[in-house]
């Protein structure tokens, strides 16, 4: 099968500024690809590529087998984006919105009723279907730019900070859309900052940094790279740790690195010794409430990265 | 043009919702109707030459004549009617959206212009009709001709206005504020409408020293109709005067063999024509000069 979107090179600068640096992107039919980045990073430029909005300064892409540049319409009629600052039409209702977007996607209006009723419901606007715009809060804009995005049953779907600024409530609302859209076999290409949804719903992550990727893959996958396969990290809770204990923990055989923040000890060491650590701490007249394995999260993972991007 | 049909409809349905345009439609009309109304006073009370066309260019010295509320406000409907349309979208962030729907540029452009055109036509021909029936009630009744004639003042009204339209379409895409954009559209109206004709005569005085030169009078004439205003001013007056047959300065030997009869309406347009043609000219280069810019814009959030 080929990929739903294929980059090569893609470099978009303005002036001195590179966006986008020789990006080589690959996104899979079907799957949830998160795009990590902090602000800036060149995720809105890229998006905006991938739909023909802004032209590429240099190199090629192939957006579920079709040129943006070259066929920005039958590429659009296929792809829903959703931007990250939504914008309505303030007067007009949610409903009639939506019926805006659906004539200009040569939706009949009988079927744009019927999906819309349905649609608003999905997204739980089911109340304010006839509201103006105006009177929506953030998180029902949001929403109801989820549901313009599914009304034309896009087969890509480019989502850019959907979540961002909502309720907890609303969010989980949308990742359970978005993880649905998945099941109904679209492919969704989501961008983000808060690495705790990213982690929840995607497949494959790319990290996004001064316009280049420099990692892609399964979280899984990332992790190891990160913590380079050696090293093995184990956390205790001490409530009356004092910087004795670390150099105590430190003689253990097979610590690397011991260090404290409260009275939480991070021990790194070269493998599983949380026996050894425990009966140290133990044997010395501490108090250990709890020894746990660390298990390597995404924002630990990307910030992992910043701080290697930081130092270089 | 399905996508220009349907973000037409869409604008103009947000045209018909909006309090600015109502608070316009309803100064032009009472304007416009008062100016009617004083016109047939004069026209009753003069009983002099009894002609419907007087009706539109004559003035009773109360009010200034019916053209010159199309001549002045026209340009300010227009810009009003435009100076925001691109850029408000852009403000709102719905721009980015709409385009990331199946539709053309080009296409959002001509939909909000044909719109405008659409709100532009309704105004004029429906204060036309308003004006036309207060003289039929007089005893004013247009002959076919004269009712020819004006709908053809309506046609070239709507056109001229368009011009302003594409005008302010264009300043909508240029500038990213719409304050900006409506500051250049009224400084460009008011330019044009009250210090072009100024200006020309003082160019072509500077050029040809000779104040009786018929050079000079051209020049001075062709200068000034660079300016929309003069070129629909002198086009709808020839219009509305079917006894007009010169544009151009012409010596008194020439006008002895002139026979002061009215010409019919095809004649006066043949002396027009060139007119109408800069004028559409106005609006195709605006048009052409929004697609190139829009087209090459970077649409952001």
């Amino acid at each position: 099968m080929k990929p739903a979107i294929q980059t090569f090179d893609l470099t978009k600068k303005y002036g001195d500024l590179v966006a986008v640096d020789s990006l080589n992107l690959e996104v899979q039919q079907g799957e949830i690809y998160g795009f990590l980045g902090p602000n800036g990073a060149g995720k809105t430029t890229t998006i905006l590529m991938l739909l023909g909005l802004t032209e590429p300064t240099s190199g090629r892409l192939s957006v579920l087998g079709f040129n943006p540049l070259r066929e920005p319409l039958k590429l659009k009629r296929l792809v829903g984006y959703l931007p990250e600052n939504l914008g309505f039409y303030d007067d007009m209702t949610a409903r009639q919105n939506l019926l805006y977007t659906a004539r200009l996607n040569g939706i009949s209006m009988v079927d744009a009723e019927d999906r819309i009723r349905k649609l608003l419901e999905d997204v739980g606007l089911s109340d304010a279907v006839d509201k103006k715009v105006s009177t929506f809060s953030k998180g029902m804009k949001q929403r109801l730019g989820m549901a313009d995005v599914l009304l034309k049953d896009p087969k890509l779907m480019l989502l850019d900070e959907p979540t961002t600024g909502i309720d907890p409530e609303g969010v989980r609302h949308i990742l359970n859309l978005i993880v649905e859209s998945r099941e109904k076999g679209k492919t969704v290409l989501l961008s983000s900052h808060l690495l705790y949804q990213v982690q929840k719903v995607c497949d494959r992550v790319g990290i996004f940094v001064k316009g280049r990727l420099i990692a892609s893959g399964s979280i899984q996958h990332l992790g190891k790279e990160v913590i380079a396969g050696d090293k093995y990290v184990v956390e205790a809770e001490v409530p009356d740790a004092t910087p004795a204990l670390e150099e105590i923990i430190g003689r253990v055989e097979g610590v690397v690195k011991v260090s404290r923040s409260g009275s939480t000890l991070t021990i790194e060491c070269r493998s599983d010794i949380r026996g050894k650590v425990a009966k140290a701490i133990v044997s010395s007249g501490y108090t250990l409430t709890q020894i746990r394995s660390h298990e390597y999260a995404l924002d630990e993972i990307y910030s992992r990265y910043f701080e290697g991007e930081s130092k270089s | 043009m399905t996508g220009t049909l349907t973000v037409a409809g869409k604008e103009l349905s947000d045209y018909l919702g909006t309090k600015r345009f109502w608070f316009f439609f309803a100064i032009i009309y009472v304007a416009g109707l008062a100016a009617a109304y004083l016109g047939i006073q004069g026209l009753v009370q003069a009983r002099v030459e009894r002609s419907f066309l007087l009706l539109f260019r004559a003035t009773t010295g109360v009010l200034p004549p019916f053209l010159f509320f199309t001549l002045y406000f026209g340009p300010l409907l227009g810009v009003a009617l435009g100076f925001d349309s691109i850029n408000k979208e852009r403000a709102k962030n719905t721009l980015v959206r709409l385009l990331s729907n199946p539709v053309h540029r080009d296409s959002v452009v001509n939909g909000k212009f044909l719109s405008g055109v659409a709100i532009v036509g309704l105004s004029i021909f429906g204060i036309l009709g308003i004006a036309s029936g207060l003289a039929i009630r007089v005893g004013l009744v247009p002959n076919l001709d004269e009712l020819a004639r004006l709908v053809v003042f309506g046609a070239l009204t709507v056109l001229y206005i368009a011009g302003w339209l594409a005008l302010s379409q264009l300043l909508s895409i240029l500038f990213t504020h719409t304050s900006t954009s409506a500051i250049a559209g009224f400084a460009i109206w008011g330019f044009f409408t009250f210090f072009w004709t100024p200006i020309a005569s003082l160019v072509a005085a500077n050029l040809i020293p000779d104040p009786s030169s018929l050079e000079r009078i051209s020049l001075e004439q062709n200068l000034s109709r660079i300016s929309p205003s003069v070129l629909y001013l002198e086009a709808v007056l020839v219009i509305l005067t079917p006894t007009a047959r010169f544009l151009n300065p012409v010596s008194l030997s020439e006008l002895q063999y002139v026979i002061p009869n009215p010409l019919p309406l095809l004649q006066s347009i043949n002396l027009i024509w060139s007119h109408i043609i800069a004028l559409i000219g106005m609006v195709l280069v605006c048009f052409l000069l929004s697609y190139i810019i829009f087209v090459k814009q970077e649409i952001r959030t």
